[in-house]
Protein backbone atom coordinates (compact mmCIF):
# COMPACT_ATOMS: atom_id res chain seq x y z
CA UNK A 1 0.00 0.00 0.00
CA UNK A 2 0.87 3.47 -0.54
CA UNK A 3 -0.12 6.70 0.80
CA UNK A 4 -1.52 9.54 -1.29
CA UNK A 5 -2.77 12.82 -0.17
CA UNK A 6 -5.88 14.00 -1.08
CA UNK A 7 -6.57 18.19 -2.38
CA UNK A 8 -10.00 19.14 -3.07
CA UNK A 9 -11.42 23.04 -4.61
CA UNK A 10 -14.79 23.73 -3.45
CA UNK A 11 -17.12 25.66 -6.09
CA UNK A 12 -16.41 29.40 -5.96
CA UNK A 13 -13.56 31.25 -5.71
CA UNK A 14 -11.09 29.54 -3.12
CA UNK A 15 -8.22 27.11 -4.25
CA UNK A 16 -7.43 23.66 -3.17
CA UNK A 17 -6.83 23.18 0.19
CA UNK A 18 -5.59 19.65 1.82
CA UNK A 19 -8.57 17.00 2.61
CA UNK A 20 -6.77 14.18 3.94
CA UNK A 21 -4.45 11.19 3.08
CA UNK A 22 -5.33 7.71 2.60
CA UNK A 23 -3.44 4.53 1.73
CA UNK A 24 -4.34 2.73 -1.72
CA UNK A 25 -2.17 -0.37 -3.89
CA UNK A 26 -1.67 2.38 -6.69
CA UNK A 27 -3.01 5.31 -8.53
CA UNK A 28 -5.92 3.78 -10.12
CA UNK A 29 -7.58 2.52 -6.92
CA UNK A 30 -5.96 5.93 -4.56
CA UNK A 31 -8.65 7.76 -7.23
CA UNK A 32 -11.45 5.64 -6.47
CA UNK A 33 -11.26 5.87 -2.61
CA UNK A 34 -10.48 9.86 -2.57
CA UNK A 35 -13.59 10.39 -4.29
CA UNK A 36 -15.29 8.19 -1.41
CA UNK A 37 -12.97 8.58 1.55
CA UNK A 38 -13.27 12.61 0.99
CA UNK A 39 -15.91 13.83 -1.68
CA UNK A 40 -18.94 11.64 -1.29
CA UNK A 41 -20.90 14.73 -0.79
CA UNK A 42 -19.87 17.13 -3.22
CA UNK A 43 -17.14 18.73 -1.28
CA UNK A 44 -15.22 19.55 -4.21
CA UNK A 45 -15.76 20.67 -7.80
CA UNK A 46 -12.42 19.21 -8.47
CA UNK A 47 -9.41 16.78 -6.35
CA UNK A 48 -6.24 16.55 -6.73
CA UNK A 49 -4.56 13.21 -5.60
CA UNK A 50 -0.42 13.34 -4.84
CA UNK A 51 1.36 10.38 -3.82
CA UNK A 52 3.50 11.35 -0.73
CA UNK A 53 6.55 10.18 -2.60
CA UNK A 54 6.06 12.84 -4.80
CA UNK A 55 5.81 15.53 -2.38
CA UNK A 56 9.09 17.50 -1.39
CA UNK A 57 9.33 18.37 2.05
CA UNK A 58 11.30 21.05 4.24
CA UNK A 59 13.79 20.22 6.22
CA UNK A 60 11.93 21.10 9.51
CA UNK A 61 14.74 22.50 10.90
CA UNK A 62 15.35 25.47 8.11
CA UNK A 63 11.48 26.20 8.74
CA UNK A 64 12.53 26.23 12.79
CA UNK A 65 14.86 29.27 11.90
CA UNK A 66 11.63 31.59 11.14
CA UNK A 67 9.44 30.82 13.15
CA UNK A 68 10.99 34.43 15.51
CA UNK A 69 12.34 36.18 12.58
CA UNK A 70 10.84 39.47 13.98
CA UNK A 71 12.33 42.05 11.27
CA UNK A 72 10.33 39.55 9.01
CA UNK A 73 7.11 40.85 10.37
CA UNK A 74 5.72 44.24 9.52
CA UNK A 75 2.19 44.40 11.36
CA UNK A 76 2.11 47.96 10.32
CA UNK A 77 2.74 49.78 14.17
CA UNK A 78 5.50 51.45 13.20
CA UNK A 79 4.23 53.35 9.68
CA UNK A 80 0.18 53.72 12.11
CA UNK A 81 2.34 55.63 15.14
CA UNK A 82 4.06 58.05 12.70
CA UNK A 83 1.02 58.96 10.65
CA UNK A 84 -0.99 59.61 13.95
CA UNK A 85 2.28 61.55 15.07
CA UNK A 86 2.23 63.60 11.87
CA UNK A 87 -1.62 64.11 12.04
CA UNK A 88 -1.68 65.50 15.42
CA UNK A 89 1.15 67.67 14.57
CA UNK A 90 -0.61 69.03 11.26
CA UNK A 91 -3.92 69.98 13.63
CA UNK A 92 -1.78 71.73 15.93
CA UNK A 93 -0.17 73.82 13.28
CA UNK A 94 -4.20 74.60 12.17
CA UNK A 95 -4.73 76.01 15.32
CA UNK A 96 -2.25 78.31 15.42
CA UNK B 1 -46.93 -15.03 9.06
CA UNK B 2 -46.10 -13.55 12.33
CA UNK B 3 -47.06 -10.36 13.94
CA UNK B 4 -43.80 -8.41 12.24
CA UNK B 5 -45.19 -9.09 8.98
CA UNK B 6 -47.72 -7.43 6.57
CA UNK B 7 -49.49 -8.39 3.84
CA UNK B 8 -48.12 -6.93 0.46
CA UNK B 9 -49.19 -3.67 -0.41
CA UNK B 10 -51.74 -3.98 -3.67
CA UNK B 11 -50.11 -3.91 -6.72
CA UNK B 12 -50.27 -0.58 -8.77
CA UNK B 13 -48.36 -1.26 -11.70
CA UNK B 14 -49.06 -3.64 -14.42
CA UNK B 15 -47.78 -7.46 -13.56
CA UNK B 16 -45.07 -7.46 -15.57
CA UNK B 17 -43.86 -4.15 -14.88
CA UNK B 18 -44.42 -4.68 -11.07
CA UNK B 19 -42.81 -7.78 -11.42
CA UNK B 20 -39.87 -6.90 -13.27
CA UNK B 21 -39.12 -3.56 -11.29
CA UNK B 22 -39.74 -5.49 -8.17
CA UNK B 23 -37.17 -8.22 -9.01
CA UNK B 24 -34.76 -5.02 -9.33
CA UNK B 25 -35.66 -3.26 -6.04
CA UNK B 26 -35.53 -6.35 -4.10
CA UNK B 27 -32.28 -7.32 -5.39
CA UNK B 28 -30.78 -3.77 -4.85
CA UNK B 29 -32.32 -3.38 -1.66
CA UNK B 30 -30.86 -7.10 -0.23
CA UNK B 31 -27.07 -6.03 -1.72
CA UNK B 32 -27.29 -3.17 -0.24
CA UNK B 33 -28.20 -5.00 2.93
CA UNK B 34 -25.34 -7.22 2.87
CA UNK B 35 -22.86 -4.79 1.72
CA UNK B 36 -23.67 -2.62 4.87
CA UNK B 37 -22.92 -5.75 7.09
CA UNK B 38 -19.31 -5.01 5.89
CA UNK B 39 -19.59 -1.77 7.87
CA UNK B 40 -16.87 -1.52 10.37
CA UNK B 41 -15.54 -5.00 9.46
CA UNK B 42 -13.90 -4.22 5.99
CA UNK B 43 -10.09 -4.88 6.21
CA UNK B 44 -8.99 -1.46 5.68
CA UNK B 45 -10.74 2.35 6.22
CA UNK B 46 -10.85 3.63 2.56
CA UNK B 47 -12.21 -0.41 1.40
CA UNK B 48 -14.94 0.27 4.67
CA UNK B 49 -16.11 3.90 3.62
CA UNK B 50 -16.20 2.54 -0.24
CA UNK B 51 -18.46 -0.62 1.01
CA UNK B 52 -20.44 1.73 2.91
CA UNK B 53 -20.96 4.22 0.44
CA UNK B 54 -22.03 1.63 -2.33
CA UNK B 55 -24.55 -0.23 0.02
CA UNK B 56 -26.18 3.08 0.56
CA UNK B 57 -26.24 3.69 -3.14
CA UNK B 58 -28.07 0.55 -3.65
CA UNK B 59 -30.54 1.16 -0.52
CA UNK B 60 -31.38 4.73 -2.19
CA UNK B 61 -31.77 2.53 -5.60
CA UNK B 62 -34.04 0.20 -3.99
CA UNK B 63 -36.23 3.23 -2.27
CA UNK B 64 -36.51 5.00 -5.42
CA UNK B 65 -38.43 1.89 -7.35
CA UNK B 66 -40.14 0.56 -4.48
CA UNK B 67 -41.64 4.10 -4.43
CA UNK B 68 -42.64 3.24 -8.20
CA UNK B 69 -43.70 0.06 -7.23
CA UNK B 70 -46.45 1.31 -4.74
CA UNK B 71 -46.27 5.42 -5.23
CA UNK B 72 -49.17 5.70 -2.53
CA UNK B 73 -47.88 3.19 0.24
CA UNK B 74 -47.08 6.03 3.05
CA UNK B 75 -44.88 3.72 4.93
CA UNK B 76 -42.73 2.54 1.96
CA UNK B 77 -39.73 1.12 4.76
CA UNK B 78 -42.26 -0.87 7.15
CA UNK B 79 -44.17 -2.00 4.12
CA UNK B 80 -41.58 -3.28 2.01
CA UNK B 81 -39.34 -4.70 4.97
CA UNK B 82 -42.50 -6.55 7.10
CA UNK B 83 -43.72 -8.18 3.57
CA UNK B 84 -43.25 -12.01 4.23
CA UNK B 85 -40.70 -14.19 2.56
CA UNK B 86 -42.97 -15.20 -0.15
CA UNK B 87 -43.97 -12.05 -1.05
CA UNK B 88 -40.03 -11.26 -1.91
CA UNK B 89 -38.87 -11.66 -5.40
CA UNK B 90 -35.01 -11.11 -4.60
CA UNK B 91 -32.25 -13.88 -5.86
CA UNK B 92 -29.74 -16.42 -4.35
CA UNK B 93 -26.86 -14.35 -4.84
CA UNK B 94 -27.99 -11.51 -2.90
CA UNK B 95 -29.68 -13.13 -0.07
CA UNK B 96 -26.78 -15.58 0.74
CA UNK B 97 -24.98 -14.62 3.90
CA UNK B 98 -21.12 -13.70 3.30
CA UNK B 99 -18.89 -16.09 4.19
CA UNK B 100 -15.72 -14.08 3.89
CA UNK B 101 -14.33 -10.79 2.43
CA UNK B 102 -13.66 -12.26 -0.64
CA UNK B 103 -17.47 -13.99 -0.90
CA UNK B 104 -18.65 -10.16 -0.56
CA UNK B 105 -15.81 -8.73 -3.15
CA UNK B 106 -16.58 -11.72 -5.87
CA UNK B 107 -20.53 -11.03 -5.24
CA UNK B 108 -20.29 -7.39 -5.32
CA UNK B 109 -18.41 -7.96 -9.11
CA UNK B 110 -20.89 -10.27 -10.06
CA UNK B 111 -23.62 -7.99 -8.90
CA UNK B 112 -22.58 -4.76 -10.71
CA UNK B 113 -21.70 -6.08 -13.27
CA UNK B 114 -25.02 -7.71 -14.12
CA UNK B 115 -26.06 -4.04 -13.27
CA UNK B 116 -24.68 -2.66 -16.54
CA UNK B 117 -26.99 -4.09 -18.83
CA UNK B 118 -30.46 -4.65 -16.07
CA UNK B 119 -30.94 -0.59 -16.19
CA UNK B 120 -30.92 -0.49 -19.18
CA UNK B 121 -33.66 -3.54 -20.35
CA UNK B 122 -35.55 -2.36 -17.38
CA UNK B 123 -35.81 1.34 -19.40
CA UNK B 124 -36.40 -0.19 -22.91
CA UNK B 125 -38.83 -2.40 -21.23
CA UNK B 126 -41.10 -0.08 -19.07
CA UNK B 127 -39.72 3.51 -19.81
CA UNK B 128 -42.99 3.77 -21.76
CA UNK B 129 -45.36 3.20 -19.12
CA UNK B 130 -42.84 4.87 -16.39
CA UNK B 131 -41.71 8.32 -17.52
CA UNK B 132 -40.00 9.08 -14.55
CA UNK B 133 -37.74 6.05 -15.03
CA UNK B 134 -35.32 7.15 -17.99
CA UNK B 135 -33.74 9.81 -15.68
CA UNK B 136 -33.83 7.28 -12.68
CA UNK B 137 -32.04 5.12 -14.32
CA UNK B 138 -29.35 7.75 -15.92
CA UNK B 139 -28.55 8.73 -12.16
CA UNK B 140 -28.46 5.26 -10.76
CA UNK B 141 -26.13 4.16 -13.86
CA UNK B 142 -24.02 6.96 -13.11
CA UNK B 143 -23.45 5.90 -9.56
CA UNK B 144 -23.11 2.39 -10.62
CA UNK B 145 -20.42 2.98 -13.43
CA UNK B 146 -18.46 3.64 -10.33
CA UNK B 147 -19.67 0.24 -7.86
CA UNK B 148 -18.40 -1.93 -10.83
CA UNK B 149 -15.42 -0.25 -11.58
CA UNK B 150 -14.29 -0.27 -7.56
CA UNK B 151 -15.25 -4.19 -7.67
CA UNK B 152 -13.46 -5.29 -11.10
CA UNK B 153 -10.45 -3.27 -10.08
CA UNK B 154 -9.97 -4.59 -6.71
CA UNK B 155 -10.57 -8.32 -8.39
CA UNK B 156 -8.19 -8.48 -10.53
CA UNK B 157 -5.51 -6.53 -8.23
CA UNK B 158 -5.77 -9.56 -5.84
CA UNK B 159 -6.09 -12.29 -8.46
CA UNK B 160 -2.89 -11.22 -9.64
CA UNK B 161 -1.44 -10.09 -6.35
CA UNK B 162 -0.29 -14.27 -5.38
CA UNK B 163 -1.70 -17.55 -5.36
CA UNK B 164 -3.13 -17.15 -1.91
CA UNK B 165 -5.24 -14.23 -3.39
CA UNK B 166 -6.39 -15.60 -6.32
CA UNK B 167 -7.33 -19.26 -4.83
CA UNK B 168 -9.56 -17.65 -2.27
CA UNK B 169 -11.33 -14.73 -4.92
CA UNK B 170 -11.78 -18.51 -7.10
CA UNK B 171 -13.14 -20.41 -4.51
CA UNK B 172 -15.70 -17.21 -3.89
CA UNK B 173 -16.41 -17.37 -7.96
CA UNK B 174 -17.07 -21.46 -8.34
CA UNK B 175 -19.56 -21.41 -5.15
CA UNK B 176 -21.17 -17.80 -6.15
CA UNK B 177 -21.39 -18.50 -9.86
CA UNK B 178 -24.56 -20.67 -10.20
CA UNK B 179 -26.51 -17.93 -8.18
CA UNK B 180 -25.26 -15.54 -10.73
CA UNK B 181 -26.17 -16.91 -13.59
CA UNK B 182 -29.36 -17.60 -11.78
CA UNK B 183 -30.03 -13.91 -11.05
CA UNK B 184 -30.89 -12.82 -14.64
CA UNK B 185 -33.87 -15.66 -14.43
CA UNK B 186 -37.20 -13.58 -14.11
CA UNK B 187 -36.02 -10.15 -14.85
CA UNK B 188 -36.33 -7.62 -17.92
CA UNK B 189 -35.39 -8.94 -21.20
CA UNK B 190 -33.73 -12.18 -19.18
CA UNK B 191 -32.26 -13.78 -22.46
CA UNK B 192 -31.35 -10.34 -23.88
CA UNK B 193 -28.50 -9.95 -21.46
CA UNK B 194 -27.63 -13.35 -20.01
CA UNK B 195 -25.29 -14.29 -22.99
CA UNK B 196 -23.90 -10.56 -22.58
CA UNK B 197 -23.30 -11.20 -18.94
CA UNK B 198 -21.58 -14.25 -18.93
CA UNK B 199 -19.35 -12.56 -21.62
CA UNK B 200 -18.66 -9.72 -19.14
CA UNK B 201 -17.83 -11.56 -16.35
CA UNK B 202 -15.58 -13.85 -18.10
CA UNK B 203 -13.75 -11.23 -19.20
CA UNK B 204 -12.83 -9.95 -15.79
CA UNK B 205 -11.73 -13.87 -15.09
CA UNK B 206 -8.95 -13.51 -17.80
CA UNK B 207 -8.16 -10.44 -16.31
CA UNK B 208 -8.07 -11.29 -13.05
CA UNK B 209 -6.69 -15.06 -13.89
CA UNK B 210 -9.46 -16.76 -12.57
CA UNK B 211 -11.79 -20.00 -14.36
CA UNK B 212 -15.04 -19.13 -14.90
CA UNK B 213 -17.10 -22.54 -13.69
CA UNK B 214 -18.72 -24.01 -16.86
CA UNK B 215 -22.03 -24.94 -16.71
CA UNK B 216 -24.71 -24.86 -14.19
CA UNK B 217 -25.57 -27.40 -11.31
CA UNK B 218 -28.40 -29.94 -12.00
CA UNK B 219 -30.19 -28.25 -8.69
CA UNK B 220 -29.97 -24.59 -9.85
CA UNK B 221 -30.99 -25.60 -13.60
CA UNK B 222 -34.55 -26.92 -11.84
CA UNK B 223 -34.91 -24.03 -10.18
CA UNK B 224 -35.20 -21.89 -13.56
CA UNK B 225 -38.18 -19.82 -13.63
CA UNK B 226 -39.03 -19.90 -10.02
CA UNK B 227 -35.74 -19.04 -9.02
CA UNK B 228 -37.22 -15.78 -7.78
CA UNK B 229 -40.47 -17.06 -6.02
CA UNK B 230 -38.29 -18.69 -3.05
CA UNK B 231 -35.75 -17.53 -1.02
CA UNK B 232 -32.45 -18.87 0.41
CA UNK B 233 -32.18 -19.88 3.63
CA UNK B 234 -29.96 -17.48 4.42
CA UNK B 235 -32.57 -14.51 3.54
CA UNK B 236 -34.05 -14.80 7.25
CA UNK B 237 -31.18 -13.60 8.19
CA UNK B 238 -31.65 -10.30 6.66
CA UNK B 239 -35.92 -9.82 7.62
CA UNK B 240 -34.37 -10.81 11.10
CA UNK B 241 -31.89 -8.35 11.24
CA UNK B 242 -34.02 -5.44 9.45
CA UNK B 243 -37.04 -6.22 11.60
CA UNK B 244 -35.20 -6.56 15.18
CA UNK B 245 -36.04 -3.60 16.46
CA UNK B 246 -40.19 -3.73 15.58
CA UNK B 247 -39.68 -7.07 17.48
CA UNK B 248 -38.24 -5.37 20.27
CA UNK B 249 -40.80 -2.14 20.35
CA UNK B 250 -43.46 -2.15 17.88
CA UNK B 251 -44.26 0.99 18.73
CA UNK B 252 -40.54 1.98 18.24
CA UNK B 253 -39.84 5.57 15.49
CA UNK B 254 -36.84 6.82 14.63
Amino acid sequence: MHTYEVFLKPDGKDGFSHAGSLDAPDDEMAILYARETYCRRGEGVQAWVVSRQNILELDPMDLAVTANRRQGINDGAVVAQRRRTARSEASIGEQK
Amino acid sequence: MNSLTRPCPPRHLPAEAHDDLLALADDEFVMGHRHSEWLGLSPFLEEDLTMASIAQDELGHARALYQLIWPDSTETDARVVRRVAGDWRSCSLVERQSRSWEFALIRHALYDISERFRWELIVAAHGTLLPSLPSLAAQVQAEERFHERHAIDLVVRLGRANTDARDRLQLALTDLWPDALLMTDATAGAQRWAASYVAAVGHLCELASLTLPTGVPKEAEAALGQQRLRRHPDFQGVTESLLAVFAFDPEATW
